[in-house]
């Protein structure tokens, strides 16, 4: 009877039925862990989208099934994902960027607006590349967007239209951002020569306070009526700048950049990670993802580089085209980087406040090609 | 989706984001040139006053 008892509770265990595929993701899982703690790899993200996917390749949890009359109400982690599955939480989370990001830089310089466009280019190179590996045109749409750098973006777009490609295009778009001081430097110094580098700046104009309220107003009303789609995410991220700029809402800002976004990431996070099981995740579209993710990146530098030295030469030498690899939205890291470049060339440089106009604009730039995606294939 | 659809689909997506974000440009080069106007105005309506 002992014996029955025992064998019992072992088969009712998850070692019973636990799979190698399962095995092998909470090993991929815990060296995730190991990248956000360690390594500090976007921890804010990577972090619970890691312990998500321990969560769910733990077996007989239940955690992400959905209700059934037989065995009653869904799991934790399935209600959790629902912010996901409807593109809330990632609208929630540009509520609260708004909120942290200071627009005067492109306020100042609207040409950054351009260099925003250019640091797109990765998005359309990747897409091609996408298709002709074999990928259905939603997928390739779903997983191209990591060129643009932005994980909400990519996340709401990957949840509408390829939620099946939602954890690796996640886990790409965010190890991605991680290694932009990597990833970045090398296609700078090879597109730019020392000459360019060199370039000093002139000091941006002030912005008055009038700017910067009606900046956030009339994005919205221009953003959204030349493409309705793209309302959630620029909607959002206005609306959260608009608390910040307005100075009568402290309150809302306060919450929307500290506890609200810190919330809704740690729902966002652990329910993404909780879409990588082992039947989904691993398959070779996973490999070809982490691989497109690298194109894009790379493809979407040298579209913002090369839009720098067009915009070198067409003022003459007033801008530095360093600041144009600043155009992915990856904020405030990708400005960090031009920065640092400018002063390898030239110490006295600093182009950080300059570089964080591209920056900024890639935010918008990237959530308008999601826009058009989506209302292209969704 | 063949080679040439794709490419198409890529280069309507950049002249999209190019187009929309050049109108914002325009937008935000027409506001602060009207308030600048608009602040010169005032302040040579109130040197005019002064006088």
């Amino acid at each position: 009877m002992f014996i029955n008892a025992l064998r019992e509770l072992w088969e009712s265990s998850g070692f019973a039925v636990l799979t190698w595929q399962q095995a092998l993701m909470i090993l991929l899982a815990c060296f995730l862990i190991y990248l956000a703690i360690v390594k500090k790899f976007e921890p804010l993200l990577l972090l619970p989208i890691a312990f998500g996917m321990l969560l769910v390749n733990l077996p007989l949890t239940g955690l992400m099934s959905q209700p059934d009359s037989a065995t009653g109400p869904g799991g934790l982690l399935y209600y959790l994902y629902q912010g996901v599955k409807l593109g809330i939480y990632p609208s929630l989370i540009f509520l609260g960027i708004g909120a942290m990001t200071d627009f005067g830089p492109l306020i100042a310089r609207p040409s950054s607006l351009f260099l925003g466009a250019g640091a797109q280019f990765g998005i359309c190179v990747a897409f091609v590349l996408a298709s002709a590996l074999g990928f259905q045109p939603a997928q390739a749409a779903a997983t191209a967007i990591i060129g643009g750098a932005d994980g909400p973006t990519a996340i709401f777009l990957a949840s509408r239209l390829a939620p099946e490609l939602l954890p690796a295009i996640a886990i790409a778009a965010y190890s991605y951002m991680a290694l932009i001081p990597l990833i970045q430097p090398p296609i700078m110094r090879l597109l730019t020569t020392k000459k360019e580098r060199e370039t000093g700046m002139e000091q941006l104009r002030p912005v008055s306070k009038l700017e910067k309220v009606c900046f956030p107003v009339i994005v919205t009303i221009l953003c959204v009526l030349l493409l309705p789609s793209v309302a959630p995410l620029i909607g959002m991220l206005m609306l959260g700048n608009l608390f910040r700029e307005s100075g009568v809402v402290e309150r809302l800002s306060e919450t929307a950049q500290n506890s609200l976004i810190n919330i809704v990431t740690i729902f966002l996070g652990v329910t993404v990670g909780a879409t990588a099981n082992a039947e989904t995740f691993l398959r070779p579209q996973t490999i070809m993802i982490v691989g497109l993710g690298l194109f894009a990146f790379v493809f979407s530098t040298i579209g913002g580089l090369l839009l720098g030295k067009v915009m070198y030469w067409a003022t003459k030498g007033k801008i530095n085209p360093l600041i144009g690899s600043a155009g992915v939205s990856a904020v405030p890291m990708a400005a960090r980087v031009s920065h640092i470049e400018g002063q390898k060339a030239n110490p006295t440089n600093f182009l950080l406040m300059h570089a964080i106009g591209p920056n900024v604009a890639g935010v918008i730039g990237s959530a308008v090609a999601a826009g058009v995606l989506l209302s292209l294939f969704g | 989706m063949d080679l040439l659809e794709s490419v198409s689909v890529s280069l309507f997506l950049l002249a999209v984001v190019f187009f929309v974000l050049l109108c914002l440009y325009l937008c935000i080069r027409l506001f602060s040139y009207l308030l600048k106007k608009f602040q010169q105005g005032k302040v040579s309506c109130d040197k005019d006053e002064k006088i």
